[in-house]
């Protein structure tokens, strides 16, 4: 019985390969019915995101290993497997769990400490758990994976500190303004990237957005998303004084915002603060702008700066997760080690107390003529030295299953004892 | 306690790490004046004399979360310009925020200052405590030149471009006037430093507040 985890991910295999492996969300259940037909008894669990497709599996006498799962990977999405396989990483028992803890947690992610993956691997779990595909060992392993992450991101500072220019935009604005909802956003410029800054400000409550492009139509079309008002390029001048929150990100070769404009502008304002984002390359506001009191000017480079800074912090968290990731790993291997011993050591008991019997039916004729108390106190005595015998072999099997030595105890065991049979988890 | 209602209002944790240093340093300096104590003879004076001490203690107590305010406003700002973020930069809240927490305690100060003036000219002409010439005390002049200089930033403020790092900047000024108010009488002297005083208070509060209403006097 070994615990299996084969997949790729992003660092692994390229985009195309990750698309014709990845499971549609409706594709899972039959995915997942259709692996445990084919191994009975077996548990499995797929995991499949943008950046991962994984499968992780179980069974008892681990006809469900590396080459069925690469098979069946191969026959469900009809894709010869010499096209992937060299893509593929697998991972066995101690290797498979702290790969899941690892992937749980969002260290093995794309963006180290993004909180998406957790509720992508319960989402996982839980559909496997609805189907009822999983069992005792991935039960426990992956509603352990689930504390580990949790315990991770709060007891560590690994997804502290945005790491995208967007967010990081916008937990500067939080830091000038309070209250969004009476706030004027100006988008100039109908970029993808003023897109996903405005939509984090609509979050915060943003109600009042403004758009101005010099191809009109895309800023109507920017406008018309948001409920804002599209504005004509050429006069968006006159309009500067409205806006709180200015996006820029225009392809013009030259300064579109220039100092004196934000002069007059603050000035309408009454002083009012300003946060203006300049995400354009070449540059669309005057640096010298930032000199202007009330007025707090980033651009591209300084947003990035911090995005980088805040990327080199989440790394430094690494060692301290690494260090609860293989404590938690050590104690699922104790436990996953110790369901192997436990079959093993309840045959060895039977297998004692069947010599016991035997030998007390053989002894049975021969004293027939001792009291009922007597034979009472013979029969109780045989059980105390079997099990005075037994409690030594459970005791230290135990002790080797949490050292990662069950697998070799137990086939010791069998050998001196002449235990041939099946155990229990085969049937 | 102004500090304390502010901070859970508008959840404010790290505003307490800024008023510490200042209520430790208050305390330490009304340590030596609890000895003096100052009783009073009829009711009459005892009247005027809270309807001074108690509203311009408040107005004073406001103006001193207005100014850590201002501190923690210029010191987010600060950051927010030179893009040199510190470790206080997190725990600060937005420079909307503090702006209107300085206005508000501001206007809730002004108006009790105003009205500790008031009592408090009227107790000194009827009472005659600080002699025919009470308006020309270190202590009365302070006061007077505070309360100029808070009405003139409540009316730029209201007037005209007069926004965030600018009214810091004068309410730290503003501030600055209101510690001189406290240790002008033991520089130049005056019939308010109750070391000279001829009144004496019945009540020994060994508290901070106590050192502070004392020390109006």
């Amino acid at each position: 019985m070994n615990l299996h985890a084969i997949g790729l991910n992003h660092k692994s295999a390229p985009l195309e390969i990750r698309e014709t492996l990845a499971f549609k969300e409706s594709a899972i259940p039959i995915a997942l019915s259709s692996l445990t037909q084919s191994f009975p008894s077996s548990e499995a669990v797929i995991l499949s995101t943008c950046n991962r497709v994984e499968v992780y599996g179980t069974s008892p006498n681990d006809c469900l290993n590396k080459e069925s799962l690469i098979d069946f990977l191969s026959a469900f999405h009809g894709l010869p497997k010499e096209n992937f396989a060299d893509h593929i990483y697998h991972y066995q028992n101690l290797n498979a769990v702290k790969h899941l803890f690892f992937v749980a947690s969002s260290l093995d992610s794309m963006v180290v400490g993004e909180s998406q993956i957790l509720s992508q691997v319960k989402d996982a779990y839980m559909t496997s758990a609805s189907l009822e595909t999983t069992g005792n060992i991935l039960n426990q392993l992956f509603q352990r994976a689930l504390n580990v992450a949790k315990e991770i991101h709060t007891r560590t500072g690994i997804s502290k500190g945005k790491v995208s220019v967007s967010s990081v935009a916008v937990e500067f604005a939080v830091k000038i303004f309070k209250d969004f909802s009476d706030k004027t956003v100006f988008i100039i410029g109908a970029g993808e990237m003023c897109e996903l800054v405005l939509k984090h400000l609509i979050e915060r409550g943003t109600k009042t957005v403004m758009v101005a492009n010099r191809n009109f139509d895309r800023a109507k079309a920017l406008a018309d998303e948001y409920q804002g008002k599209a504005l004509n390029y050429n006069s968006l001048n006159d309009y500067l004084h409205q806006a709180d929150i200015i996006i820029s990100s225009t392809s013009a070769p030259h300064y579109v915002i220039h100092t004196d404009h934000i002069r007059n502008a603050i000035k309408i304002r009454r002083g009012n603060p300003m946060f203006l984002i300049d995400i354009a390359v070449p540059r669309d506001i005057h640096p010298e702008i930032s000199k202007i009191c009330n007025v707090y000017l980033y651009n591209i480079d300084d947003l990035q700066t911090v995005v980088n800074k805040n990327m080199d912090e989440r790394g430094k968290e690494f060692e301290k997760c690494q260090e609860i990731i293989n404590k938690e790993v050590e104690k699922y291997m104790a436990w996953f080690e110790e369901l192997k011993i436990k079959p093993a050591i309840a045959q060895l008991r039977t297998h004692f107390h069947n010599i016991g019997e035997k030998e007390l039916e053989r002894l049975r004729p021969k004293l027939r003529n001792i009291a009922h108390e007597e034979w009472e106190q013979i029969v109780y005595s045989m059980q105390r030295t079997l099990n005075k015998i037994l409690h030594r072999p459970a005791k230290v099997g135990k002790e080797h299953a949490k050292n990662g030595g069950g697998y070799q105890y137990v086939e010791t065991i069998k050998k001196l004892f002449g235990i041939h049979h099946h155990d229990e988890s085969n049937k | 306690m102004i500090s304390v209602i502010i901070k859970y209002l508008y959840k404010l944790p790290s505003l307490t790490f800024f008023i510490i240093p200042i209520a430790t340093l208050s305390s330490i300096a009304a340590f030596p004046l609890i000895r003096n104590d100052l009783t009073l003879s009829n009711d009459l004076a005892r009247f005027w004399q809270f309807a001074h001490i108690i509203p311009i203690f408040l107005g004073y107590a406001a103006f001193t979360v207005s100014f850590i305010l201002s501190v923690m406003y210029l010191a987010q700002e600060r950051q927010l310009k030179t893009k040199d973020f510190g470790r206080l930069f997190n725990s600060l809240p937005s420079l909307e925020t503090l702006d209107t927490l300085m206005w508000k305690t501001i206007t809730f100060g002004f108006p009790l200052l105003t009205i500790g003036l008031v009592t408090g000219t009227i107790w000194a002409k009827t009472s005659n405590i600080l002699g025919d010439l009470w308006y020309l005390d270190s202590k009365v002049l302070l006061g007077a030149l505070t309360w100029l200089i808070y009405a003139a930033l409540l009316h730029i403020r209201l007037g005209a471009s007069f926004h965030g790092t600018r009214i810091a900047c004068v309410t730290i000024t503003g501030f600055i006037i209101v510690l001189l108010t406290f240790v002008a009488p033991f520089l130049m002297g005056s019939k308010h430093a109750y070391v000279k005083s001829p009144l004496k208070l019945e009540q020994k509060i060994p508290s901070e507040d106590a050192g502070l209403a004392k020390i109006e006097f």
